[in-house]
């Protein structure tokens, strides 16, 4: 009888290059569109998603927060050991943190007005580490053709079906496009556990916004799940340190509130993609522009 | 003051409109209870995402349930559920002892055979509702006197 609000989860064609991911059987035969058939580019390859030697991008003196991947990053330029010798040392030891965060404020007033409105990554190396609290965390790295436009800026954007496959998802640039797409598959595990009853303390469980799922050298990744189990999943770029919690928080009421219009729009069937062109604007206004 | 009206003239209408429409084709009963309980479950989806959009994340079913009872009932019907049991195993019965789209109808025992047409469309809004916060169920009403009313909600574990 009637409308089943739930949609079969799609089926990932066999050319699916992760083949490690949940695929669970569909009716549908489409395969999802993150599995595109271009070839990945160079850059997607996994061991060169860190640091890409002709970038330069660290802010002496700034330690990051601990990255996940670090682990499996080949040796960059002089500069790029120095901050992971700084990371290990600050994760290793408190008392690392004292001199790394005094360094960054000192610069700070060198920096000038606080805005880091300088797009070309070559001044990056300037661009002060804003001494933010741990968990927002500061990263030195990146990427992308992105300048520093401004804030409320995400690199990344996807709303998740509550049976995790994807609504809606958009990144710019769009020749990293798969790289985009593995993180955000890959943050849902993130989303899971900070959700589940086990994630005890790690996010107030009647809150909606689960904040920093966990960031990379280049990017942050942020997520938010509805009562409705929608999850939205947000990637900002890390240089992009202007960027504070509530203006992030602020950015996913947006996405949410434009979500709850399309519910409520009778051309939209729920389950199907999100085709809404004023969605599309909603999400195009919270994006970089690419220059 | 005359808000309240307004929804439950548009649904008399609705219920009215689709008989009769039904009765110009082959006319079959069940056919437009099966509609106007899709009608409710896609309307049901909508607005619970708009309900929740504010609240805090619910604990589990009960807390569901409990929502729907209270903010949801109140928000449709002006009013809240009067009475919620449940065996703790799945099955909740939610108590009306005055459903606002049945009041206008009778008091007592007249017209108790066309009841359940006007209950349809609540049973898809609460069906709805549920879907979309992850809960699957069968949702079936009955009244024995007017206007109470019984929703029953059997929850269906994967």
């Amino acid at each position: 009888q009637a409308l089943c609000g739930a949609k079969p989860p799609v089926s990932l064609s066999h050319s699916d290059p992760f083949p490690g991911t949940q695929a669970p059987s569909g009716d549908r035969h489409t395969a999802p569109f993150w599995v595109t058939n271009r070839p990945p580019s160079p850059e997607t390859n996994l061991h060169s998603l860190h640091p890409n030697t002709s970038h330069k991008r660290l802010p002496p003196g700034g330690p990051g927060p601990c990255p996940p991947l670090t682990g499996r990053c080949p040796p960059g330029p002089t500069h790029v050991v120095h901050e992971e010798e700084q990371e290990v040392g600050r994760r290793g030891r408190g008392g690392a943190q004292g001199p790394a965060q005094a360094e960054g404020q000192h610069q700070r007033p060198r920096h000038g007005n606080g805005r880091p409105a300088r797009p070309p990554r070559v001044t990056a190396a300037r661009l002060a580490p804003a001494s933010r609290d741990p968990p927002t965390g500061r990263g030195g790295a990146g990427r992308g053709g992105a300048g520093g436009g401004g804030d409320k800026m995400a690199v990344c954007i996807a709303v998740i079906a509550k049976e995790n496959y994807p609504l809606y998802i958009r990144s710019v640039p769009t020749e990293n496009e798969l790289k985009f797409h593995y993180t955000v598959h890959t943050s849902l595990d993130v989303v899971d556990e900070k959700i589940s009853a086990m994630g005890k303390a790690l996010v107030d469980q009647r809150e909606l916004y689960l904040g920093l799922l966990y960031p990379t050298e280049d990017y942050k990744v942020y997520g938010y799940v509805t009562n409705s189990k929608v999850k939205f999943v947000m990637v900002v770029d890390s240089s992009n340190t202007a960027l504070r919690d509530n203006e992030i928080r602020s950015m996913f009421r947006k996405l949410h509130n434009s979500y709850t219009d399309i519910m409520c729009n009778p051309f939209y069937n729920p389950g199907d993609r999100i085709h809404s062109r004023a969605f599309d604007s909603m999400v195009n206004s919270m994006m970089m522009q690419v220059c | 003051m005359a808000d309240e009206a307004l929804f439950l003239l548009l649904h008399n209408e609705m219920v009215a409109g689709l008989y009769r429409a039904a009765e110009q084709g082959e006319g079959e009963n069940g056919r437009c209870t099966t509609k106007l309980e899709s009608m409710g479950f896609r309307v049901g989806q909508g607005l619970i995402e708009r309900f929740t959009k504010d609240t805090a994340r619910f604990k589990d079913e009960l807390d569901i349930m409990k929502f729907i009872c209270k903010d949801f009932w109140t928000t449709v019907f002006k009013k809240q559920i009067d009475n919620l049991r449940t065996n703790h195993q799945g099955i909740y019965v939610l108590q009306d002892n005055k459903f606002r789209l049945l009041t206008q109808m009778s008091a007592g025992k007249q017209y108790l055979e066309h009841a359940p047409k006007y209950l349809a469309f609540t049973c898809g809004l609460i069906r709805g509702g549920l879907s979309n916060l992850g809960i699957k169920s069968i949702v079936t009403a009955e009244v024995s006197s007017m206007p109470a009313c019984k929703f029953q909600v059997m929850i269906q574990k994967m």
